[in-house]
Formats: structure tokens, sequence, C-alpha cells
């Protein structure tokens, strides 16, 4: 069983959106962090109010708290989102499956090749994102929230082979892919944030986890992930 | 699978053929090609973890703007508002000084890809500009050799397996030069033995059958200890008279200057030693000395690379087959500088895509202002007509590797626009204003040699660009293109073109001649050996100015160096810092260039004798400081067997040191006598 087994469409579509949402904030970057959050706020408040939860209504507020900050705000929020996904100092939290899942924590890896195959099932190639890996979260989100819409799509059309074929698509995916490292690389944001938005966006990711993961997904074990490479930054030289 | 044909551009003396395999066009692994000569099918453990230095997720993707310098505030722009910002500022700094000698420019071996001389040839193409010239690395002991010499020569590496007594001095193989060590152990089983002098007792000393310790910065007044005894007994080349140019003046300053119980009481090494060392040289042919670049590091660096050539010269081991005094060699490097010189004559006859030279400015044919590579941060702070207002570093990572660390800070207060590009984020980044991300060698076209074997070759991409990294060929057409967007003509290097036939156009006619081939294009099948002799020197026939061996030399004297390879003492250690810091490559490093995963070490590890530490109340995994007028580093404590009591080792840090006696006249600048460096110790 999954969350959207007895879902009403229009609840599909809301997480369908939430999860649009967050593909476009990780993909747009801390720079654009003004024009991604507010969808974000809306589609998370839909999802909060249908499920009633605390946790999620409480980080929604934040994030709603932050939508509608000023230019500065802004631009530390855009120096911690870089700090956490992007660079030049050894990002945190590196927003790559295959960085979690390969053994030597690598980007490209064979789980990236593992994913394009899964888009390649559905005549899908990532274009829109030419410079990043199959397997960035921002596709990963992207990806799901397709699949739903094909299961909304579907429904509709009371087509029930094709229903099925899609539910079968997204509950492998999330099995095989998502939904084995999203918690992991929410609690790692969690552990290291430094602006409240990030703390309330993990929250969010841990609640999608928590929310889409079928009732079988064994999810991979909890860790950290730890910078790999010294580059001597944190060495106690002074002058 | 496809393969792909990848050369090594560390500054190493291996630069090792690569043979890279991809599928899916992601690279999946790299070895060593088995087909060639020096490489023969193996890597060292830095280049066999080059799939995850391409892939490392704390690789830099994205060109990025710092808000305020050191203050970590990255924001992501893109290559447009990169470029614009540069050529702004390029365009804002000329017009305001009338010059562009504002724009300085500090790069060095990074990658030593011959399309990275692109910075060079940007810079040139914009105009005159200030650059760091001469090298941190070798710069004494090139100089010497070629004023012993007449230039910059040594035997094939495998030559060495024909030596019947090999002298290791300084250098270690067994770290930084694996490919050597089979051909090593080669010339041990046909009857070869092997000695090995260094300060400290390395791996390679481990694998020689006897190791000579010597006290730092002596090893030059060692060489002149042996060459006495060679005289004493009458163990020098009796036809030195016909190759060889001042024999009878270095003759004369051994036996006149030089005295066996000074130099044991200097060197640390017993009278006893020297002697039968000594005996053991002369008698033996063919023998052969590998001077290593940590010798030269001193400032006395370049008399003791002299001092070492004329031993090997005074018991005739020069030319012969298996014997000779090996350092390295440039000569494989006769590109044709096409790429650093848009106004090369390949470059007007060629399809790029040139920028307009007409309008050329009186100012882009003024000269460029040269400083001091090693004494770049304070040459630079001290430029006021006009000051330096922008730096580009590419190559490098001066704030880790230089000296000068208070000047760099002083520097870095009066630049308008730091610009670094990089594969990772360095303590020199950690200062700039813009950071370009580039590509590795497994995303772009490259030509590579080597300056200790002979092989020169193309690297081939084998992948496309990670992120949105651009070579420094490209960045270097960007920023071309943009400067002539902005201002037409303001910049003469190409606004675009191809790599590959940038890289076939470095193959001029005396590098197809030095290669043996016919058509440049016969290099992209592989590397191909320059068909150079075996043997250095092979017909006693030298390139200096009377063509023959100069103990004595005029180029010397003229730059108001001694004539004849002498004794000059290294630097002394004083009450403050009493101990010698000395900092050689580590295996799995090459300077600050460290990619490995999983072998992050968040101390530095201070090696030291046991007697030392004992001295200094200090016991193993103890933590101390070391500390000079200059800073300090807290280190962790590990006492080591072969080491002297006022020496201490940690391997690939950053120190502070003065300059070597060597290293002007032909690389433009002296060298950095990077083990002059004197520290004092407190446990913590």
């Amino acid at each position: 069983m999954t969350f959207f087994e007895d879902c009403p469409p229009q609840v599909l579509k809301t997480h369908g959106e939430l999860l649009l949402a967050l593909s476009h904030l990780f993909a747009q970057g801390g720079e654009n962090l003004s024009q991604t959050l507010s969808p974000l706020v809306k589609s998370c408040s839909a999802i909060a109010e249908h499920y009633n939860t605390s946790r999620l209504l409480q980080a929604n507020q934040i994030l709603a708290q932050y939508s509608e900050t000023n230019d500065g705000e802004y631009l530390v929020m855009c120096y911690e989102f870089n700090r956490l996904f992007v660079g030049p100092n050894a990002p945190v939290a590196p927003p790559y499956e295959s960085v979690y899942l390969s053994s030597d924590h690598l980007v490209m890896g064979e789980q990236t090749l593992a994913v394009r195959k899964f888009y390649q099932r559905e005549n899908l190639q990532t274009i829109g994102q030419r410079h990043e890996p199959d397997d960035f979260i921002s596709t990963e989100l992207e990806f799901v929230a397709y699949l739903l819409s094909r299961i909304i799509e579907t429904q509709a059309a009371k087509n029930s082979a094709k229903i099925q074929l899609y539910k079968t698509l997204y509950q492998e995916f999330w099995q095989q892919h998502l939904g084995l490292w999203l918690k992991t690389f929410a609690h790692t944001v969690s552990q290291s944030a430094k602006h409240p938005l990030f703390s309330a966006l993990s929250e969010i990711l841990v609640a999608l986890s928590t929310l889409n993961a079928p009732l079988n997904t064994k999810e991979a074990p909890y860790e950290t992930y730890a910078p790999q490479i010294s580059r001597r930054s944190s060495s106690r030289c002074c002058l | 699978m496809e393969f792909h044909q990848n050369i090594c551009p560390r500054n190493c003396y291996d630069t090792c053929s690569i043979i890279s395999t991809t599928h899916n066009g992601v690279l999946i692994s790299v070895e060593g090609n088995p087909a060639h000569e020096y490489t023969l099918g193996k890597l060292c453990p830095k280049a066999l973890d080059d799939v995850k230095k391409v892939y490392s997720p704390q690789r830099i993707r994205y060109p990025m703007r710092q808000q305020v310098r050191y203050s970590g505030f990255w924001e992501r722009i893109s290559w447009d508002e990169a470029l614009t910002l540069i050529a702004e500022k390029i365009l804002n700094l000329e017009e305001t000084y009338g010059t562009t000698l504002p724009l300085a420019l500090n790069k060095y071996s990074g990658n030593f890809g011959i399309l990275h001389n692109a910075m060079e040839g940007l810079f040139t193409g914009i105009g005159a500009t200030t650059r760091a010239i001469g090298s941190p690395c070798w710069s004494a002991g090139v100089e010497a050799q070629t004023l012993d010499f007449g230039t910059f020569f040594c035997s094939d590496p495998l030559d060495m397996s024909k030596a019947k007594l090999i002298w290791l001095w300084g250098v270690n193989p067994a770290w930084t030069a694996v490919h050597q060590m089979p051909i090593i152990f080669d010339a041990i089983d046909h009857g070869a033995k092997v000695v090995c002098f260094d300060t400290h007792f390395s791996a390679t000393a481990a694998r020689a059958h006897r190791y000579v310790k010597v006290c730092p910065g002596t090893d030059g007044l060692l060489a002149l200890g042996f060459a006495k005894v060679l005289l004493e007994e009458g163990l020098i080349d009796p036809n030195l008279g016909s190759y060889t140019f001042g024999h009878e003046e270095f003759i004369h300053y051994i036996e006149t200057e030089i005295s066996l119980d000074h130099c044991s009481e200097i060197t640390g090494v017993p009278i006893s030693t020297i002697r039968n060392l000594a005996i053991e040289y002369g008698q033996t042919h063919p023998a052969c000395i590998w001077a290593g670049f940590g010798l030269q590091r001193y400032t006395n660096g370049g008399q003791t690379l002299r001092a070492i050539d004329a031993l090997g010269a005074l018991a005739g081991h020069l030319g012969e087959e298996g014997g000779g005094v090996q350092y390295a060699q440039f000569e494989t490097w006769r590109f044709s500088g096409a790429i650093q010189d848009p106004f090369h004559p390949i470059n007007s006859s060629s399809n790029a895509d040139q920028a307009s030279v007409d309008n050329l400015t009186l100012n882009q044919k003024q000269t460029d202002r040269l400083l001091n590579i090693n004494q770049f941060a304070e040459e630079a702070f001290n430029c006021t007509d006009p000051p330096v207002k922008m730096l580009w570093i590419s190559g490098r990572n001066p704030l880790s590797q230089d000296g000068n660390l208070q000047q760099w800070k002083k520097l870095i207060s009066q630049l308008d626009l730091i610009v670094v590009s990089d594969l990772f984020h360095s303590k020199s980044s950690e200062a700039a204003d813009l950071f370009l991300p580039i590509t590795t060698h497994y995303e772009h076209w490259d030509l590579n040699s080597s300056y200790w074997h002979y092989w020169v070759g193309v690297n081939e991409p084998a992948i496309p660009p990670v992120g949105e990294s651009r070579s420094d060929l490209q960045i270097a057409w960007d920023v071309s293109s943009k400067l002539n967007k902005l201002k037409p003509g303001s910049c003469a290097f190409p606004i675009s073109g191809d790599e590959k036939e940038t890289l076939l156009r470095e193959l001029g006619p005396p590098m197809l001649d030095i290669l043996g081939i016919k058509k440049a294009e016969d290099l992209l099948n592989g590397p191909v050996r320059a068909k150079y002799p075996r043997t250095a020197w092979e017909n006693r026939t030298f390139a200096t100015p009377s063509r023959r061996y100069e103990f004595f030399s005029s180029r010397a004297s003229d730059a108001h160096l001694s004539p004849l390879p002498i004794f000059i003492p290294p630097l002394n250690s004083s009450i403050d810092a009493p101990l010698r810091l000395l900092t050689p490559h580590h295996h799995s490093t090459i300077n600050s260039q460290v990619y490995a995963t999983g072998t992050a070490n968040p101390d530095y590890v201070l090696h030291l004798a046991p007697e030392l530490a004992q001295r200094y109340d200090l016991a193993v995994g103890d933590r101390a400081q070391i500390w000079n007028e200059s800073g300090l580093l807290e280190v962790v404590i590990q006492p080591i067997l072969g080491i002297s009591n006022d020496v201490v080792i940690v391997f690939q840090e950053q120190v502070e040191g003065p300059l070597t006696d060597m290293g002007q006249l032909t690389l433009g600048a002296r060298g950095f006598a990077l083990n002059e460096t004197f520290v004092n110790l407190r446990k913590l």
C-alpha cells in the first residue's frame, strides 16, 4: 500500500505540485529562492492541511515567513543553500543519489546510470539539467511528480492497465532510488543547517519521504554524509 | 566500453600514459598504458584515484562569486556574468591607468598540459601585464646543470638499468617516481649496488643497499669531499683534458680548500664512509647519480648541484652508458609556443578565429612586468607605477604553497579583483572574488611532455566536462570574446577555436623533428619517444660556450656566481628557531593537490628523531606546536629513525623560506629555498 491508493485525484495533484515545487527549488538554486519558495509554501500548505501534520504545518510556517523576507535575508539564504548543496567549500549535503549510495560516495555512480535507465523506460531524458547528473535530487523529484501525474491521468481515463503500470513504476523508483536516500539527505541537511529555512526544508523532505514511502520500502541506514576529502580548510594553521 | 588515451598532467617525474575506460559517457576506470615503455601498465596511487577526483562531490561545478573575501558567502553566477565581470574590470583598469599592467597572472604547474598555456596567451593578447616568472621547484638545479653542461638534459631513465652503481641523492622514487623503481631493481638484479643519500630514512633508502644520512644543505660539500678522495686515490678520469674546461682550477680548489675532516664534521658522514664510497664510485663503471630536487631547495642549492655534476665529471662517468649525473630535462618541450603568443606566425596562417589585431594599442606592444614567482606577493605589493589591481591565479595554490603568506595578505587587501580557476576550493580561492571551474585532463584535449623520460603524447577527452566546467583554453577564448565584444580589438587572443587543432599547431617543425614524425596528426595515434640518444652526452660534446663540460663557468662568473662549484654553507638555525623544517613530497599528494578520498588526515604529522622527541618530552601521538616568526602549526608527534636531531619533517605543508642561489639566468628568477626553514617546538 502507498499513500496514493485511496487518495482522491485532487490530493494526488497537490502531492505532485509539492514534488515539483521542491524540484524547482533545487533546480533553480539559492539565487532564485525568491521565485521558488512561494510555490513550495502553497503546495506544502495544501498537503499539511490535508494530513493535519503539526510538524509539517510548523515547517511550512517557517517557509512562509521566509518567503516574504527582504533581499538581504534572501542573500543569506542563498549563501546557506550553496554552503549546503553547491560549494565551493565541500558541500555538506551534495544533492545526488550516488553520493549517498555508491561505495565511493562519488557523483556519476552506478545509481546515476540506473536512474537514467528508469527515465528511458518512459522515453524521458534530462535536457533541462544538462550539466547535472541524472540522479540530481531535482530531477528525481520531477520524475516522481511526472509518474504521479500519469497515475492521475490514467485514473481519469479509467485505464486500469496503465494505472497499474505507473503505480508499479512509482513504487519501483521509490524503492530503488529516491526512497533510499531522501531521508538520509534530509537528516544531513537538518544536522548542518545554520538557517531555519533549511531546517524546515529538511522537515518537509522527511515528511515527504514518510508519506511517499511504500510500506515495504527499506531505507538506507542513516549515515550523515561526511566530506571525504581533506582540503586542509579546517587545519589549525594560523599566522 | 570505450577506451581513451590520456596523460597524467601532474608536475611529476613520471608523466604517465593512461588508458581510461568509459561506459555510457561515464569514466569508469583508469590504468597505466601497457604499451608505454616507462608507464608499463602501472599507475601511482595519485593517478589511480583520478576517477574519484573527476567525480568528487567536492569538485566545483559552477562559476561562483564570493560576497566578501574569506567570508565563505558564495553565490552561483553564469559564465556570462563571470566573463563580463572579468572583462569589464580589465577594460576599466586599462582606462584608469592607461595600461594593462595592473592585471597580473600567477600560474604554474597545477596542470602541466601545453594547452594550459592559453592563459599566458590570453594575457599576452590583452597587452603588457604583470606575470609571475621562475619556478618554485627546481630553478637552482636547472641553472647549475645549464652552466655545467650547456643545457638541461638527462639520460633516458631506462639507461639507469645498465648502471653498476647507483647513487640516489636526495630523491625518493619509491614515493615520487614509482616507475623508476623497477628499473633500479633491474639494475640490482644485474649486480648493481644502490646507495641512498638523504636527510631521513626514506622509503627508497629502505630499498637500497646502503643509506647515508647527510646533514641538510651540506650535500655539495660531501660531493667535494668525494672529489678530494678521488684525487688522493688517483681515480680521476685521465681524459678530462679532452672534454672538460677548467678541471685544473677545480682540482686546485679541491686540493687547497677542501679537507675531509671539515667535510665529515659538516656533513655528518664519517671520513671512512666518505673514503670508501668515493673509491667505490671512482672504481665502478658505469656509475649513475640521480640528484633530486630537494637537494637544491637551499640557499646553496645551485652550488650543490654543480658540485655533484663536477664529481661525476671528475670520475669520468659523464656520457657513459648507464652512468652520468641525472637531474631532469626540458628538451622535449620545444613546442611552437603559438598558444601563448597570439602574434606567432603560425596563428596568422591558421584557421583560428583570430581577433583583429589591427586595433592593438601601443600598450599591447609594451613589455610585461615580470615578478619572481617565489616573491610574487611582496613584489606585486610593491608595484606602484601602476599598482597591481587584478590577479588571476591559475594552476597554483600560492596561499598554501608560497612562503610569504603575510605578504599575500597585504597584497590581497589592495586588489580589486581576484580570479581563481581550479578544480577544487583551496586556500587561495578562499581569498577569491570569482571561482571558475575547470576541466580535468579527462575532459579536454591536451599535449604533454615529461621532464624525466622522453615520451610526448596527446591527451584526448574521455568524457564531457563535468558540471559547467571549462578548459583553460576555452576560458581564454571566452574572455577574449567578451573583451572584444565590449571593446573591439582589445584582445588579440582568438575568441574561439578547436582544442585539437590548437594542440596540433603546437607541434611545429622542430618538435616533429625531435619526435621523428612527419606530421602532427601522427601523434594522435599514441605517445612517441623523442629521438634523443638513451645516454646523455654520449659523445662528450656539450652545449656550453666552450663545447666542453665546464668545471669553470664564465657564465656563472658573469652572473656574479663562483665560476667553480664551491661549498657555501646553508643557513643556520637560531636560538629562537633551532630546528630545520623539511617538507618533502608525500606518495599520495603533490603539494596541495590532495584528492584521494578516505585518506583525509586532519592533523599535520611531525616526524623527528626519538632523541629529539625525548628532549622536548614528546611521545608518539602527542600534540605539539612548531612555530617561528612567520606563523605556527599544530602537529602530532611521530618519532622516526634515521634522521638528525636538528631536523623535523612535515610532508607536503606550507612553510616560510628565502631564495636559492641560482635560477635567475635560466628561468628568470631564483628558486625557493624551501628547506632553509627553521622552527621551534613545544608540547601542547
